[in-house]
Order: structure tokens, then sequence, then C-alpha cells
């Protein structure tokens, strides 16, 4: 098993009875890597109701790297919904821009996602591309939280914290 | 709509599973417990409506976000230094509680709370340019 340090959900290996696309199966404009991953939601995205099957797809690797470093933790995921592919959102591994953001994940939370140790859990917060020249922000109240074990995903809505719903990333 | 008068200590129910109990009355405030199935989730209806605008305005197009993701990546690329992510890089020692930012009024952490907390990856991630800006 790899560590969950270097390697998030989407270099897991499938488990059984996951559904694996590769990346012929994807239409769309951004780079794309052999497996990627299907999250299924616990419960479809607030405003979405009906889309819980999402694509985990990396994002950018190619870009100015030349060939992707896997020891180069990804940065931004693109969540592409399976049901209406043209539904997606652009996805940010918070801890690079936002050091010192936490999720505390109550006790619910955590059985909905099946998560018994931290390690399983990859948080992304949901990017709201800004054009230009408004500023593009994350949210961090209601981060997106996967089992990169199961690869079962929530949003969950953090009530309890003052998390802004658009913090600015840049 | 339905309209009940109830008075603290008092409360509802909504079909088999769902209680609602006035415990407190104060002023213009009113203080309610609610009991539910994990199933149905509950919150407030500002912070509910917040989260379903910022999704509807995060659906990305397709057109400028290559390059932003650009400018992300670049922004989240170590400075030159030593060559990054060799090891299991940047990993923080386990068992890190977060702290300060701790919410006035939260339930305290119970065993499996938190557990996202140290789950993201941690590569040799700062970005350069300084606090972000927290909005």
């Amino acid at each position: 098993m790899l560590t969950r340090s270097r390697a998030p959900a989407s270099s897991l290996p499938a488990p059984a009875g996951v559904d694996q696309l590769g990346a012929d199966a994807i239409p769309g404009g951004m780079p794309v890597h052999e497996d990627v991953p299907v999250l299924t939601f616990v419960r479809s995205l607030p405003g979405f109701p009906e889309l819980d099957r999402f694509l985990l797809v990396r994002v950018g690797e190619d870009e100015d790297a030349g060939d992707a470093d896997p020891e180069v933790p990804t940065v931004l995921y693109e969540l592409r919904s399976v049901q209406q592919p043209e539904i997606r959102f652009l996805t940010a591994v918070p801890t690079v821009f936002f050091p010192d953001y936490t999720v505390e994940l109550d006790d619910p939370a955590c059985a909905d996602l099946g998560l018994d140790d931290a390690d399983d859990a990859l948080v992304l917060v949901i990017l709201t591309v800004g054009a230009d020249p408004e500023p593009t922000t994350a949210n961090l109240v209601a981060p997106v939280v996967v089992n990169a074990r199961t690869r079962v995903a929530a949003q969950v809505i953090l009530s309890a914290s003052d998390w802004p719903v658009r913090a600015t990333v840049a | 709509m339905l309209v009940l008068t109830r008075r603290a200590g008092e409360s509802i129910v909504i079909g088999d599973e769902v209680r609602v109990v006035v415990l407190e009355v104060r002023g213009d405030t009113v203080r309610l417990g609610i009991e539910a199935p994990r199933s149905i989730q509950v919150h407030r209806a500002e912070v509910y409506a917040e989260v379903q605008a910022a999704n509807a305005a995060a659906v990305s197009r397709a057109d400028n976000l290559g390059s932003v993701a650009g400018r992300l990546q670049r922004m989240a690329r170590p400075k030159p230094g030593p060559p990054p992510g060799r090891k299991p890089a940047g990993r923080e020692p386990t068992g890190r509680k977060p702290a300060g930012r701790e919410p006035a009024g939260r339930e305290p952490a119970g065993g499996s709370a938190s557990a996202a907390d140290r789950g993201t990856p941690r590569g040799p991630v700062h970005g350069p340019d300084g606090e972000p800006d927290r909005g």
C-alpha cells in the first residue's frame, strides 16, 4: 500500500467493484492520466441534486513539468460529473494554499464516509475560478472529503466552524 | 405552513425519526435541539444556501481553466532549493492536533473526529507568495 503523503486517491489501486474508466472515456481538455478514479458521493452536492458520481481527474502536471513526477504531490484535481460531464469543479489540496486550514469531522461524518483512519482521508476544497480581475476563491466551509481507500466522498458542511465560503486563493 | 406554539423544554416530532426540542428562549433567540437520523442533514438555512450558491458559482467553464490551473500550480511549486518530494517529504509529525483554530462552541473532537485533518497529502508545498488571504 502506498503512503498517503504522496499517493492520493487517484494512484491507489482500484478496490474490487469500483468503476474504473480509462482516459479514452473522458472527453474534455484537461490532461488525463491512465486511471481515473470514480468517486461515489454519499449524497449529492448541495445545488446539484442527483449528481453523486464524479471522476477525480488530476490536473496539470503535464503543463510545465514535462514528464510528471509521481513523487510531486498533485495540487489540483477536477471533479467531473459522470452523469453530466459538463458539470466540472476545480478543486485543490487546501494545505498548499491555506497552511493553517484544518478540517474536523464529527462522528456522523466519519461514519458516512467509513473513515476511521485519518490517513485514508483526502481533503479537497472547491475553487471558484474568478474571471479576471476577480480573484479565485476556495470554499473552506464545505470541503470535499474523500475516503481514498473506498472512494466514497461527501461535501461536508462544517457548520460549527467559521471558515469562509469564499477565501481568496489568487 | 403549520404553526405550533411551544415552550422551552417542549418538542415536536417530524415523521417517525425527527424530533425538535425547544431548549431555551431568550429575547429574540431560540435554541433548538434536533435529533435526526444520520441520513438527514441538518444545517442552518443560510449556511446551506451559501454552499449551494458557492457550488453553482464554482462550476468550471473550460475556457479559462487551463491558465488558472497553471497559475495555481506555479504558486504551489516549492521554491528552488533541495529537490522536492524525494521522500515522504514534508509530512508533519503524526499526532499533530489542530490548534488555534478552534471556533467557539464546537463539539469536542471525538476519537474519529478531525480524521481529515491530517489526511491531506503534505508535500514540500508552501506557496512562495506569502500568506493567502482567508477572506
